[in-house]
């Protein structure tokens, strides 16, 4: 992974000392909270319900095992002993003190760590492929870009104060598991048309969740790897420029977009690429080459031919084993390898969250199990990229031994949360609750596993951060009345087959919202042809059966 | 009103009345040497009575204008002007970052570049790297204060308007120099960075 | 049955700007944790105490502002929650500095 030098740490030492002095001046009163309050949210802190809260970045979502164990001392040190893994791949303490954030800042930075851009209206962390550089379908592995954007974008002083904030997503397989469609600029790195065979980028731009859903639409399927960051910096230019500053919820690059049509778009940004000076923006071949030796493959020490076999008759032994490979654990490029999702999603739990003590136990199995490598995925789970086949039951067992085993990933009970009206201060419902409900009346794996892949977004308000609008099953919380109500979309996906979740009629009370789950769950049962699974039968039936199974027969 | 130019350590500068469309010249004028700055539709309309009176003007844009607003005189004023006035009503409108650099790296404006309006300490580091060289903020900052912020940050990451080296390029700079010297001693040394 | 004339009872609250701790105006110009503590106000009594909270934005609390409360608890679930907490158990380490 990539690793900081001189350089890189000076800069974050220097933008720890700069905001070191912003909270003594707002301390002090010197600044009144809506001058210090851009400046805070560029270094990632939030005023929540309860307390400030921290977002830390977390690049591209890769760690080492001693980041995750300084995480886990911040959590114990400065907070309550937990943190959040978020939909964007970063970690979220909920009760850290605006007096601690320096020293909090300094501590992450001693491990390269820091919460640069983790809000405001600048350029987000740039997140990836949970599997990038392991995925058995990959073209190329994102990551040497991801870091090259999250360079060039740290700081940028040019677009330190665009209209809204700006997410960028990159993949690099033929699935997408990073939600590219629904980000400011999604990127994929897959062959040019030109039939070359040689690996280039598509272009999506203006996708999107809040209250405007949008999926990306295609800018352009021909970009040179080479012209990457100046084109990127074409398209800032053009939203810095000609987005909106009238109206918060009209100034995201997705509007500008709509306004404007795709072709405009594109020409306008063409045009700002083709007048542009690019040597000096985009990086010379030799830096490409160099932080893509960061990123080189490790060494993996190869794997007898009998494991295949024994792997075969320990899941056959054991269903529990067996249920555990199913849903949690993935191709791997190099044979005999896997990767392995932990799923933060226990049964009845807060989804996303995970304790001191479990960050430190999940930092040992990396070391032990993983080369030292963890990515965090943007489903709020953690992914250990790089396990041996033949170590595949020692790493289960480890997993009991912590509670941390449950064989979810990807299926009914692994539910991707926002904090919600607990934690948010944006909140309208509650979220977690919800969460925890339909977790625990789908608690039985076998039944689970029986319903096959599903995703399942509940978000608390409709700034969407819970992803609802992409999820196959989508809650949306609400106040109606001085009541929490909570809203049912069906048939969204977050994958290269990018939809924005269909409205199923009028909201539900929280009771409500859990049996219309298990309703459109069953619906679904009734429905499936052979192998379906939830949003391919979905895709067949469309949605009136499943809102017919809700609200009784539409009237012809 | 305390301008100040962005050299290093900076310095008061000269202030230089900021005209609306409607506005009077102040008196006495020109006699008494002062620049003022006029919106760029007001120059653009009276652009050769004032060329031609010999009055020292600059202009000032909007928020919502940039360089492409300008028409056809853009050349031959980026030549003629002193002082070029960008707008910003509020700081977290930040659209005159990107109007600053096009107008000092697609366009070649070498006369003063200020930024005007609610320009906040924090901001000026990020103005010098687009092409800004002078401030007139509507806040009173401190020569102190600034040059603590203009110092503050020893590396940038990327190229932008003020010709610092991007992060990249250093480090190149270093193996180049590290390169140099083993090549001209036949000795390897180290390079403290 | 006669209208209601009686004003909507209010607390002031605001966040603690060294901790953002939830706190609650009480009397002689000081703030307190508990939501018990706080001052119930209305009509005009409210606007001037809100008033000098909100002269404590300098450098004390942060977001002063004021919230309808029946039967002793905040009327608005958003309040009820900000008073008394998360209404969901999370799960800490017992190790932690804060529980």
């Amino acid at each position: 992974m990539y690793r900081y030098d001189e350089f890189d740490a000076a800069i974050v030492a220097d933008r720890t000392r700069e905001f070191s002095d912003q909270v003594a001046r707002r301390l002090s009163g010197e600044i009144d909270e809506d001058s210090f309050k851009p400046l805070r949210l560029m270094n990632g802190v939030y005023l929540q319900l309860h307390a400030y809260m921290l977002r830390v970045a977390v690049p591209y979502g890769e760690l080492s095992a001693n980041q995750l164990r300084r995480m886990a001392r911040i959590a114990k040190d400065y907070d309550k002993g937990y943190g959040h893994f978020t939909t964007r791949q970063n970690i979220q303490y909920n009760w850290i003190a605006l007096s601690d954030m320096p020293k909090v800042l300094e501590e992450l930075a001693e491990v390269g760590l820091h919460a640069i851009q983790t809000s405001g209206n600048c350029i987000r962390n740039t997140t990836c492929d949970p599997l990038a550089g392991v995925a058995a379908d990959e073209y190329e592995d994102p990551r040497p870009w991801a870091e090259l954007i999250r360079q060039w974008s740290t700081f940028h002083p040019e677009f330190t104060f665009l209209p809204r904030k700006f997410k960028i997503a990159i993949t690099g397989a033929t699935k997408d598991r990073a939600a590219v469609q629904f980000h400011d600029v999604g990127l994929e790195l897959a062959p040019l048309p030109d039939g070359s065979g040689e690996i280039g980028f598509k272009v999506y731009v203006g996708g999107g969740m809040g209250r405007t859903p949008r999926v990306g639409r295609l800018l352009r399927d021909d970009l040179r790897k080479e012209h990457l960051l100046s084109y990127l910096e074409a398209i800032l230019r053009t939203y810095n420029m000609q987005g909106r500053r009238d109206n918060k919820y009209k100034a995201r690059i997705k509007i500008l977009m709509d306004a404007l049509g795709v072709e405009a778009f594109r020409a306008k940004v063409d045009a700002e690429w083709e007048a542009m000076e690019r040597t000096t923006v985009d990086v010379p071949a030799e830096e490409v080459a160099r932080i893509t030796d960061y990123f080189a493959p490790l060494d993996y020490a190869p794997v007898s031919t009998g494991t295949a076999q024994e792997v075969a008759d320990l899941r056959a032994q054991d269903p529990a084993f067996d249920a555990w490979l199913n849903a949690n654990v993935h191709a791997h490029k190099v044979e005999g390898y896997a990767g392995v999702t932990i799923s933060l999603k226990p049964v009845g739990g807060i989804p996303g969250d995970a304790t001191t003590d479990e960050m430190e136990a999940v930092a040992d199995l990396v070391d032990r199990y993983s080369q030292g490598i963890l990515r965090v995925t943007h489903e709020q789970n953690l992914l250990l990229p790089h396990v041996r086949q033949d170590q595949l039951h020692a790493l289960w067992l480890a997993l009991q031994a912590v509670g941390l085993e449950t064989p979810n990933v990807g299926h009914m009970g692994d539910i991707i949360a926002c904090p919600g009206l607990d934690y948010c201060a944006l909140a309208t419902a509650r979220s977690i609750p919800i969460a925890q409900e339909i977790s625990a009346r789908f608690k039985d794996m076998t039944r689970i596993q029986d319903i096959g892949p599903v995703t399942l977004n509940i978000s608390g308000c409709i700034n969407a951060c819970g992803h609802h609008h992409a999820g196959n099953i989508g809650i949306l919380g609400l106040e109606k009345a001085g009541d929490e109500a909570y809203q049912l979309v069906l048939g969204g996906a977050a994958d290269e087959r990018a939809a924005v979740a269909q409205q199923t009629g009028r909201g539900f009370s929280a009771e409500g919202i859990v049996d219309a789950v298990e309703t459109v769950v069953e619906a679904y049962m009734e429905l499936r042809e052979g192998s379906e699974t939830f949003i391919d039968t979905f895709r067949r039936v469309g949605i009136t059966p499943f809102k017919e199974a809700l609200h009784g027969p539409t009237s012809a | 009103m305390a301008p100040l130019r962005l050299d290093f350590p900076v310095r008061e500068a000269e202030v230089f009345p900021v005209l609306g469309a409607e506005d009077a010249f102040p008196t006495p004028y020109p006699d008494n040497g002062v620049t003022v700055l006029v919106p760029l539709s007001r120059w653009l309309e009276e652009r050769l009575g004032l060329i031609d009176a010999g009055l020292s003007v600059g202009v000032w844009l909007a928020s919502d204008e940039s360089p492409e607003d300008w028409g056809p005189t853009l050349a031959e004023d980026m030549a003629r002007l002193p002082v070029i006035g960008l707008a910003f009503p509020a700081f977290t409108d930040g659209r005159a970052y990107s109007s600053a650099r096009l107008l000092r790296e697609r366009h070649g404006f070498g006369g003063e570049l200020r930024a005007l309006g609610d320009v906040k300490i924090d901001q000026v580091p990020l103005m010098v790297r687009c092409g800004f060289d002078a401030i007139d903020p509507k806040d009173t900052l401190t020569e102190e204060a600034v040059n603590a912020a203009l110092s503050r940050f020893r590396h940038v990451y990327q190229h932008a308007g003020d010709g610092r080296p991007a992060i990249w390029a250093e480090r190149r700079s270093i193996v180049a120099k590290t390169e140099a010297e083993r090549c001209s001693t036949g000795i390897e040394k180290e390079i403290v960075a | 049955m006669s209208k209601k004339t009686v004003p909507a009872l209010h607390v002031i609250s605001a966040n603690r700007l060294t901790d953002g701790v939830v706190v609650y105006r009480c009397g002689e110009c000081t703030w307190s944790e508990a939501f018990s503590d706080a001052l119930v106000l209305s009509g005009e009594s409210l606007e001037d105490e809100l008033v000098l909270a909100k002269a404590d934005e300098v450098s004390g609390v942060v977001g002063v502002y004021s919230h309808e409360v029946s039967d002793g608890a905040p009327a608005h679930i958003r309040d009820r929650i900000r008073a008394e907490g998360p209404t969901v158990l999370y799960k800490t380490s017992p190790s932690a500095k804060a529980h």
